[in-house]
């Protein structure tokens, strides 16, 4: 992906939480986004994710800005895939009509073509004895797979990962950190919001350090995490990695 | 005693036990037994004649009561949903006066008795708009009132599905209307869904206030035909259980419905 910010701010009320931020990055496969809690990480993923409207400023993705009108807007989120912390699947679906439900709705695919790529994708995150059930009969691992395979259904040109592993107990994390470390190798280029930090090193090829609405500092995860050059950086990490 | 105590702790259920159908039924049969032996009581102690044959007599205008009722429940019903859906989604409405109708229809319908909006309806509205047809306004006035309560039912029912899911919803590229459809109105009605049995059990009973127009429902052609053959009990006991024949299976409707819908969030 290539990305571009350019003065980019978002006010919630008379709160900048993310405050005049011009940043870009070319080719990046694998960006990851780390920073203290309320530094304006979440905030970040939503502007680039199209669910946030910036208050001031815009955002290039592969070279297209991203729209201010709201249908053409819907159309920008529509080729992109999300993942939420919270899951955020839909209840009353079960995990199958869960990966359905974009496909045949936004994307316009036949019940048939929907099923057989759901069972394929389902298969693959080793879920497919679990098609059938509901979102509240399934652990957070297997959970988080399905919101996944849900976001990478129609084949998004680009996933973004809010914090994905956060609620969920070290075995789990595991589960869904090595279904999206395969994706990488695999080529599917993500953006994710993350606590993991031994995870970030291992895929990110960009990482943007957020702070106070800011990017701090930036780099390859090799500079960031060897020799980062900022004290708020350093004391992020310090404290992130003492245990 | 000791013999006592063990049968009334059959009927007691403890925490994560579901009770036997054998205790429910007798159970029920028990309380069944109560209440017609309070009945009796009171009939003997009015020093009761019964005179069913009457009912015999005005068996067809009782009928037609009934019918008449289930009849103008059924039209109410629908239309009320609808009328009802339409004020929650004005309520929700981006565009402010829509927002405003809906405050205002609901507050003017849910502060008034139906009583006297049936009479303004009749008797000042359908009267100036010279509309003729007292049944086509004794539905349109039971739906307009029962929508208001449905409104509000609907609309506490779609507060309910929790902004995340808006947002994941909207991160897949559905349309406002596709979220609503899909997303929104399966959980929400799974919310509502026992509010509005109440509702429509309402909306039965309410039916009966149709008779101040000059409908022939159910409680009107019962009061006739109490008033034709003083046999007070003889008109009024079937009219309590038609009601009921109507309402139960609303009841037990909705049960089945949610377990089928059961889902946790």
């Amino acid at each position: 992906m290539d990305l571009e910010l350019n003065h980019v701010s978002k006010h919630f009320g008379s709160e900048a939480v993310i405050d005049d931020v011009s940043q870009s990055v070319e080719a990046a496969k694998a960006l990851v986004l780390i920073g203290p809690s309320g530094g304006g990480k979440s905030t970040m993923l939503r502007l680039l994710a199209g669910l946030l409207r910036p208050s001031a400023g815009f955002i290039r993705l592969d070279g297209e800005r991203i729209p201010a009108e709201e249908e053409e807007r819907r159309r920008y989120r529509s080729r992109l895939g999300v993942v939420f912390q919270s899951y955020n699947l839909f209840p009353h679906l079960t995990a199958s009509a869960n990966v359905r439900l974009p496909l045949t709705t936004v994307h316009g695919e036949s019940e048939k073509a929907a099923r057989m790529r759901a069972e394929e994708l389902l298969e693959r995150f080793q879920l497919a004895e679990h098609r059938g059930k509901k979102p509240f009969e399934l652990s957070g691992g297997q959970r988080q797979r399905i919101a996944i395979a849900r976001a990478l259904a129609h084949r998004p040109k680009l996933l973004l990962l809010d914090e994905p592993s956060s609620a969920l107990d070290p075995e789990m994390t595991g589960e869904v950190l090595d279904v999206i470390s395969e994706l990488k190798s695999e080529g599917v280029d993500f953006l994710m919001v993350t606590h993991e930090m031994g995870f970030a090193r291992s895929v990110a090829d960009e990482v943007w350090f957020l702070a106070g609405g800011k990017i701090v500092e930036h780099g390859s995860a090799e500079a960031i995490f060897e020799s980062p050059q900022r004290d708020a950086t350093q004391r992020f990490l310090a404290r992130v990695l003492k245990y | 005693m000791n013999f006592l105590g063990s049968v009334l702790n059959w009927f007691a259920i403890n925490e994560d036990e579901t009770p036997s159908r054998l205790a429910e039924l007798i159970s029920f049969l028990l309380v069944g037994a109560c209440f017609a032996l309070l009945l009796q009581i009171a009939f003997v102690r009015l020093q009761y004649h019964w005179n069913w044959e009457v009912l015999a007599e005005y068996r067809a205008l009782l009928l037609r009561g009934w019918g008449l009722t289930l009849l103008l429940s059924i039209g109410a019903l629908l239309l009320s949903l609808f009328f009802g859906l339409l004020l929650a989604l004005a309520g929700q409405s981006r565009w402010l006066p829509l927002r405003s109708f809906h405050r205002v229809v609901v507050e003017l319908i849910r502060g008034t008795p139906l009583l006297v909006q049936i009479l303004i309806f009749f008797y000042v509205v359908a009267d100036a708009y010279g509309v003729q047809n007292r049944y086509l306004v004794g539905v349109l006035t039971l739906a307009l009132f029962s929508a208001a309560y449905i409104s509000e039912i609907l609309r506490a029912g779609i507060e309910s599905v929790g902004a995340s899911q808006w947002e994941s919803a909207r991160a897949i590229g559905m349309t406002s209307k596709q979220i609503y459809r899909f997303v929104v109105f399966p959980q929400a009605l799974r919310q509502s869904l026992p509010p509005l049995a109440g509702q429509f059990v309402s909306l039965i009973k309410d039916s009966s206030l149709l008779s101040i127009i000059g409908i022939a429902e159910f409680t009107k052609n019962a009061r006739d035909v109490n008033s034709l053959t003083f046999s007070t009990f003889e008109s009024y006991l079937p009219l309590a259980l038609g009601y009921l024949l109507l309402t139960l299976p609303i009841s037990w409707w909705t049960r089945r419905l949610e377990s089928r819908v059961h889902f946790e969030t």
